[in-house]
């Protein structure tokens, strides 16, 4: 750049010594002449670091210096000179400038835009195309200011010449020189002709892929500087071309991502199903089996199927589990929950497990720790036993110990299993929660597993707000903690929950169940199953939702079992068909959903497409007849059909009563708000109403004073708390007349119709007490 | 969402206080944000219980706080100069008023010191806070 700098400047010296030298003696003129000409020979630079175009300047300037020595009248000459030099750089620097717009555009029509505007200024681009070949699809992509486009297609344009002989075209008249390359010379539809054409092969990486074109409808109309423009400019363009290839492909590569991410929540979804199914035919056969007589070799070698099937479950949960966090969807429930439920629940899997290698199983709960609490009971159980078992399994003598207490900040509840075996190396203890990572490959070995348990278990934990650690001792043994925040529950909260049904089925006796399930296996465990533990049951089959739905029309079962997938109907239309029929009692039909997935999001599914319950595949025995139970008693074999369940298997064993609103008959209050925000959970308004009264008469004292004393300021005061739970109780009425008097007073308006409206809340308060006492009775 | 990551770097719950002397308001708002496993709640019927909370190393992310608190001290503490406190020990914790009024200038007052919103103790006031905190 400097150099081109010197160039300019010595352009004005060499006006300057001209000028001079006109003005005096021709022996003096010689001599400036000399010494320019000797200082601009010491100037020239060699062609290493300068570009092509300074060099051809610096070689002309030489040229034009050895001209002016031979003294002839080139008065004009150098002026004209100048003013092209002049040119020549300035459309370089526009070049360039230009070059930077266009490899800075991610779109090839940016590009051509930019392309049309500059181009122009510098030279006659009446007709401008950027074109670029797709090999693959062996089509053009045209970018073009001319829209009335040529006669015949454009393989038969010059640029598609450019393109296949990847060399330049430079054509001052088109329609004297055409037919080295085409057939016919570029005729517009407008019938006018190009006269002047220059088109350039652009290449990447050694092949051209695309052309540009510069045409004009006058002849001569391109000189060698325009053309060098172009050529200049043919860098820029390559890399444009490949920055919008760049973009195009980093295109469909995110479209791909996107779609490979939703075909793998799908993948998982269907992996669940497609692992559970048949697991739940082994399971269930083996302890079908269990139930036959057999010899003893038989039975050593079925408990044995037995045990490796469960522990083959433990495994595909943990994988599916693993998926599920990975792919961020995995639910925490919240439910109220006894802790010491759970930990008798660990202890019932754990302790066998210990006392056969011969090992002392303790259970230590703190009488401090509240009874009921609200959170996941299911994945403490799955955290818990994950460590319980993992203690068993690297202790070989001594202990294991299994305690529970209040944290130090009393927020947490702390959970700790602690065993007396080979404990863990101290730099390798940070690497117990990665997944598939053992200690080290020996113990993989030797103690077999996953590895992915303490990882999984650490999510879950975290999931929940929790936290856990571990304090270790080679040779002495383990303690790991698990700490997790439990809100608060009350006895009220359980009272709802399920005690489980043990083995006496008795009560199902004679019950008329409908299978609909597709794998043949599967049929085979829910009949026999159910052959083998009720009493004159009576159990028929159907395929698939559309035969199950035609059985249900034609016949007449106690309760459905309805595997949600299958062919043909799926078990949620099949569900949604049957809640349509006509005879009442068809359409009300208790029916259950058996699902191998128990995603929260899919058991919803179920109960909104109108199942009542679900049993999870694979199921165990309790889990199967404990849920018909709930829908068939033999003692009463129309039992109504819950409407609403949240959680079912976890609680609610009463039948709602669907409520009447009672403003029907002058009452005060109305409980539908109160309803819908408890989500039909009678006990739960229970609890509301009872706090409303709770309140109500100390609120009315206050009413009643402030009323008989006329002092309004007080009397707001009251009605201001007590306006939200008028509101809640639906007493519309009384909730209207306080904010009026509130408003009242507050704008010092007039506060004359106070006193009645008073005595009017008083009233409707007295009444409401009446009618949600009477209310808190059914 | 990018399932490859390893989302095991742990999930922050929220911490929501709610500051209320209205015990029945208070628990049907706790029932209601209690559903969503992923807020840690507490409850105060007073400010001055509130306000040691503030000493905790641990920071609530979220207060909800009722505009006329009543006090059991005389000088009386009431919403607005509970809502000061907070945000003058920490500036990031976001507070939600509310209030029976429906007052547009105490309204804007709360705003103007720092209170996310102001909402009403209507019908729809649980579900708009439900909304809020996850929001906000």
């Amino acid at each position: 750049m400097t150099y081109l700098i010197i160039v300019v400047v010595l352009l004005a010296g060499l006006g300057l010594g001209y000028y001079l030298a006109q003005s005096r003696a021709s022996k003096k003129r010689q001599a400036s002449f000399k010494f320019l000409k000797d200082v601009l020979k010491g100037e020239k630079p060699s062609s290493e670091g300068a570009s092509k175009e300074a060099f051809e300047l610096a070689s002309l300037f030489n040229e034009k210096i050895s001209i002016l020595d031979d003294d002839s009248n080139t008065e004009s000459e150098p002026e004209d000179d100048t003013a092209k030099l002049k040119d020549r750089l300035n459309n370089i620097l526009i070049i360039n400038e230009l070059g930077q717009k266009i490899t800075s555009s991610l779109k090839l029509e940016e590009t051509f835009n930019h392309l049309y505007h500059t181009l122009n200024s510098l030279m006659d681009a009446s007709i401008l195309e950027l074109a670029v070949y797709d090999f693959e699809m062996e089509r053009w992509d045209v970018f073009s200011n001319n829209e009335d486009e040529f006669t015949g297609e454009y393989h038969n344009h010059i640029a598609e010449w450019v393109l296949s002989n990847d060399r330049e075209v430079f054509l001052n008249d088109v329609q004297l020189d055409f037919g080295r390359f085409v057939d016919r010379p570029l005729e517009l539809k407008t019938g006018e002709m190009v006269a002047s054409m220059m088109s350039f092969p652009i290449s990447i990486g050694g092949k051209a892929r695309g052309t540009i074109s510069v045409m004009s409808l006058r002849k001569g109309a391109y000189d060698e500087y325009h053309k060098e423009s172009i050529e200049h400019l043919l860098n820029f363009l390559a890399v444009a071309l490949q920055n919008a290839f760049t973009h195009e492909q980093l295109n469909l590569l995110k479209i791909r991502a996107e779609e490979s991410e939703k075909h793998e929540q799908q993948f998982l979804a269907n992996m669940s199903h497609e692992i559970r199914t048949p697991m739940n035919a082994v399971l269930g056969m083996t302890n079908l089996l269990l139930d036959t007589e057999m010899n003893e070799k038989q039975l050593k070698y079925l408990k044995a199927i037995k045990t490796s099937s469960k522990n083959l479950l433990v495994i595909i949960n943990d994988i599916l589990d693993m998926s599920k966090l990975e792919a961020g969807k995995m639910e925490i429930e919240k439910i109220p929950f006894r802790i010491r439920d759970v930990i008798e629940n660990v202890g019932d899997t754990n302790r066998f497990k210990a006392e056969e290698k011969g090992l002392k199983y303790e259970v230590f709960i703190s009488p401090d720790i509240p009874d009921v609490v609200k959170g996941d009971p299911t994945r403490l159980n799955q955290v818990l036993t994950n460590l319980c078992s993992n203690a068993i399994k690297f202790t070989d003598k001594g202990r294991v110990t299994i305690s529970a207490k209040p944290s130090q900040n009393g927020h947490f509840i702390s959970f700790s299993v602690t065993d007396t075996g080979i404990g863990i190396p101290e730099d390798k203890l940070h690497l117990l929660f990665s997944n598939f990572k053992q200690i080290d490959s020996s113990t993989f070995r030797k103690y077999g597993g996953t590895g992915l348990g303490l990882s999984i278990s650490k999510t879950l934990i975290e999931l929940q707000g929790g936290k856990v650690d571990v304090k270790s001792e080679l040779g002495k043994g383990s303690e790991f903690s698990v700490h997790i925040p439990y809100t608060l529950g009350t006895e009220e909260d359980v009272k709802s929950l399920q005690s489980p049904i043990k083995s006496d089925y008795s009560s199902l006796t004679g019950i008329r169940i409908l299978i609909a399930e597709d794998n043949e296996y599967n049929q085979i465990v829910v009949n026999d199953t159910l052959e083998t533990l009720v009493p004159d049951v009576v159990i028929e089959i159907a395929e698939n939702g559309l035969i199950a739905l035609d059985k249900v029309k034609s016949n007449n079962y106690d309760a459905i079992l309805m595997d949600a997938q299958m062919p043909e109907m799926d078990g949620l239309d099949a569900t949604r068909a049957i809640r349509k029929l006509e005879t009442e009692q068809k359409a009300n039909i208790p029916i259950i959903a058996l699902t191998a997935s128990v995603h929260k999001a899919d058991i919803d599914k179920c109960l909104q497409a109108g199942m009542n319950d679900f049993v999870p595949k694979p199921f165990t025995r309790d889990e199967l007849l404990g849920t018909l139970a709930k829908f068939y008693s033999s003692a009463n074999p129309k039992s109504e059909v819950k409407k609403e369940v949240q959680a079912p298997s976890a609680e609610i064993s009463d039948m709602h009563e669907v409520e009447e609103s009672p403003t029907k008959n002058g009452a005060v209050t109305d409980l539908n708000f109160l309803r819908e925000f408890a989500e039909g959970d009678k006990e739960r308004m229970k609890k509301y109403v009872g706090m409303y009264l709770k309140l109500l008469p100390g609120n009315l004292e206050k009413i009643e004073a402030a009323h008989n004393e006329n002092d309004n300021e007080q009397l707001v005061k009251v009605l201001h708390s007590m306006r939200p739970h008028l509101n809640y109780m639906g007493m519309k009425d009384a909730a209207e007349l306080a904010g009026n008097i509130e408003n009242a007073v507050r704008e010092a308006s007039d506060q004359s119709f106070i006193p009645e409206a008073a005595e009017t809340i008083l009233k409707e308060c007295k009444q409401s007490e009446g009618e949600l006492n009477e209310w808190l009775r059914k | 969402m990018n399932g490859l990551e390893n989302n095991f770097s742990g999930v922050h719950k929220k911490r929501v206080c709610i500051v209320d002397d209205d015990e029945m308001l208070t628990m049907m708002l706790e029932d209601h944000l209690a559903k969503n496993p992923s807020y840690f709640i507490e409850t105060f019927a007073t400010g001055e219980e509130f306000l040691k909370v503030l000493e905790d190393e641990e920071m609530p992310d979220i207060i909800i706080l009722d505009f006329n608190l009543d006090s059991v001290q005389p000088q009386a503490m009431n919403g607005l100069d509970i809502l000061k406190r907070i945000k003058a020990h920490n500036k990031k914790i976001k507070v939600i008023m509310y209030s029976s009024q429906e007052q547009y200038g105490k309204a804007l007052q709360t705003i103007a010191n720092g209170a996310v919103e102001y909402i009403i103790k209507d019908n729809g006031a649980f579900e708009k806070i439900d909304h809020l905190i996850k929001t906000i």
